[in-house]
Parts: structure tokens; C-alpha cells; sequence
């Protein structure tokens, strides 16, 4: 592994985005099933969230309701930021234990994150006009759910990786930033 | 225990002015998004002008980039790359150094980024006009990419420099 730090960044880059082409299918499920609780909970019924295995589109299907509605979203691209986020990680930490297990975390990290923008998605449709929306809901919580769409949809690509790796990896950073010289050689 | 204290304060020290620059400059954003049309259509009229060098079919009128009648490509929000200067804005803001250094950084570092997406634009119109069937592969997965990591790379490259800083002295 090259010693140059962004040399190894972009080599981890590539590495996760062939992993993520790879197991997108099974990430993709993971981060909808997560999604679907929080939904559940808004929407006071069941609902299953599912996409074909490339990620192009997805659907809501809600216990009560024949048809399932249908969002023209890319997921794939979606959730492409993924990638960062164990990159970031081990070009930090390096191929370590320690590096593995706060790649796992940065991971998890993210699906956390993906599924909320998954429902910030759905929920921004839904409360324009659907009729199992919950009605009562007040305005104010209604722009700041727009306002979040608007959010993730901008600038969820870098925000969530950088995120997750701070949360991850900030006492690995705190000691480069903070720490005394001794911390701060390269681990890889 | 008082290490794991002064991590902890800095930690939250750190997250807290990351998120109110980066929540601040996303919210100034969205208000000064009517005036950004201007910007747009600077990138859309510099980028024809390189392309106009090399072919002259290629031309723009306001934000839009047009190749004779054969087809346009429309610069709009999200071509701008106003969110990868606000991400490297707010981690630069957030990072331990003098204001000085922080200031001289953004800007550094923004321009950087400037240059990058304006290449990005170029090339954009280029795979637009003669490579149309990958035009979508580019701009939705290629390029955005490059953009995030263009952008966590430059963070990386400043946080090592305060390592090796910190490391020599």
C-alpha cells in the first residue's frame, strides 16, 4: 500500500467501489429494511420497501393500499457515497484490526444514514397529498421534512462519508490534530 | 480520564462548528439560489468558449451549452459545485489552526475546487456532444464521485500537512 495518503485513499476508493458494485443487492436491502420501521411508525401501518437489484427505482408498498407506489430514484447513485466512508477509514487507520472494525462501523454508519434518506424521500412524497398520510401533521414539521429532502438530496454525497468518518475515527484524528508527536506516524 | 475529557470537548468542538458552518452556508445557499443564474450561465458561456476553440458548432445562450441542433446541456444547480465548497468550507472552519490559516485554506482550496468542477463541466459537454451513450454513466456515477473525492482528498492532504507539522516540531 502506497505510503502517499491520498495515493492510498484513491486505491481504497477503488477497492470499495468494486466491493459496492458487488454486494449493492444485498445493501441495498439492508438499508430499506432499516428504512421501514421509522415509516411504520409515521404512516401507523405496515409497509415493505423493496428495488429491483441494480437500485433503478423503488417501492412502497403500505398494508392497506392494493397498488404499490413507485419512486423513479436511482439508488445505486443514491448510496454510491457509501464508498468514502471505509475508504476514509482505512486510509486513516490502515489495514489494521482496529482499521477493519471501524470500516464495519462506518459502514453501518452509513446504512443508518442511507435508510434515513430513503425515508426523508418517501415522506417528502407522501406528504404531499397522500391519503394515508397522517393528517394533524403541523406545518412546521412538515417544511423542515422538505427542507430535509432538500438537504440530503444536495449534499448527502460528501456529508455522510465525512460524518461517519469523524464519528468513527476522531480519536485517530484527535490524536494527529491534538495528540502529541509520538501519535501521529502513519499506521500503514 | 482527563484525556478522554479533552477528546471528548474537542470532538464536540470540532462536529459543532462543522455542522453550523456547514447547516449556515447550506441555508445561505438556498437563499441566494435565484441570484446564482449568472453563475450559471458564466460556467455555461466559458465552457462553450473552450469547446468553440476546437468546434465551432458549439456555442451558449444563458446557462445553456448548445451543440448546434443536435443537443444542449443545461448547467443548473448541482452543476455548480456549491455543496463540495461548502463540505471543504465548514471541515476546514472545524480543523485546529490559526483563523488565518483556515481562511487562506477555504479560499485555496475552494478555487481548487472551482477549477476542478469547470473541468468537470468541460469534459461533461464534450462526452454530452460526442460520446452521448455515456453521458449518463459519466455525470450521475463517474463524476460526482470524482468530485467527493477530489474534495476529502484536499481534507486529507491539510490534515496530514498539521501531522507532519506537529510531528517535526
Amino acid at each position: 500500500m502506497s505510503r502517499h495518503p491520498v495515493l492510498r485513499f484513491l486505491l481504497w476508493v477503488l477497492a470499495f467501489a468494486g466491493l459496492y458494485y458487488l454486494w449493492f443487492p444485498l445493501y441495498s436491502k439492508l438499508f430499506l429494511t432499516l428504512a421501514e420501521p421509522p415509516l411504520e411508525a409515521v404512516l401507523g401501518r405496515a409497509v415493505e420497501l423493496s428495488t429491483p437489484p441494480m437500485g433503478k427505482g423503488f417501492s412502497l408498498l403500505v398494508a392497506g393500499s392494493e397498488e404499490p407506489l413507485a419512486f423513479r430514484f436511482d439508488l445505486f447513485s443514491v448510496a454510491l457515497n457509501w464508498i468514502f466512508a471505509p475508504a476514509l477509514v482505512m486510509t486513516t487507520v490502515g489495514f489494521t484490526t482496529s482499521g477493519v472494525v471501524r470500516a464495519l462501523a462506518a459502514i453501518a454508519l452509513m446504512a443508518v444514514f442511507h435508510a434515513l434518506h430513503v425515508d426523508i424521500i418517501v415522506l417528502h412524497f407522501l406528504a404531499d397529498g397522500y391519503p394515508l398520510f397522517p393528517r394533524g401533521v403541523s406545518p412546521a414539521l412538515l417544511s423542515l421534512i422538505h427542507w430535509l429532502y432538500k438537504f440530503a438530496d444536495k449534499v448527502a454525497n460528501g456529508f455522510f462519508p465525512f460524518l461517519a468518518w469523524v464519528i468513527v475515527c476522531f480519536d485517530v484524528l484527535y490524536q494527529r490534530l491534538w495528540g502529541p508527536s509520538e501519535a501521529v506516524h502513519p499506521t500503514s | 480520564m482527563a484525556d478522554h475529557r479533552s477528546e471528548l470537548r474537542a470532538w464536540t468542538r470540532f462536529t459543532a462548528i462543522f455542522l453550523a458552518v456547514f447547516v449556515g452556508l447550506y441555508a445561505l445557499y438556498t437563499l441566494l439560489e435565484p441570484l446564482l443564474e449568472g453563475y450559471y450561465a458564466f460556467l455555461a458561456h466559458s465552457v462553450a468558449a473552450v469547446l468553440a476553440h476546437f468546434d465551432p458548432q458549439v456555442s451558449a445562450r444563458d446557462n445553456v451549452i448548445l451543440y448546434g441542433a443536435a443537443g444542449t446541456l443545461r448547467v443548473v444547480e448541482g452543476c455548480d459545485g456549491v455543496t463540495v465548497f461548502i463540505l471543504i468550507a465548514a471541515a476546514l472552519a472545524a480543523y485546529p489552526r490559526p483563523w488565518r490559516s483556515r481562511l487562506f485554506g477555504i479560499v485555496g482550496f475552494v478555487s481548487l475546487l472551482f477549477v476542478v468542477n469547470w473541468l468537470r463541466l468541460v469534459l461533461l459537454a464534450f462526452v454530452r456532444f460526442y460520446l452521448p451513450e455515456h453521458f449518463h454513466w459519466v455525470h450521475v456515477y463517474l463524476f460526482q464521485s470524482v468530485m467527493i473525492f477530489t474534495t476529502l482528498a484536499l481534507f486529507i492532504l491539510w490534515a496530514g500537512r498539521g501531522s507532519s507539522v506537529r510531528a517535526s516540531a
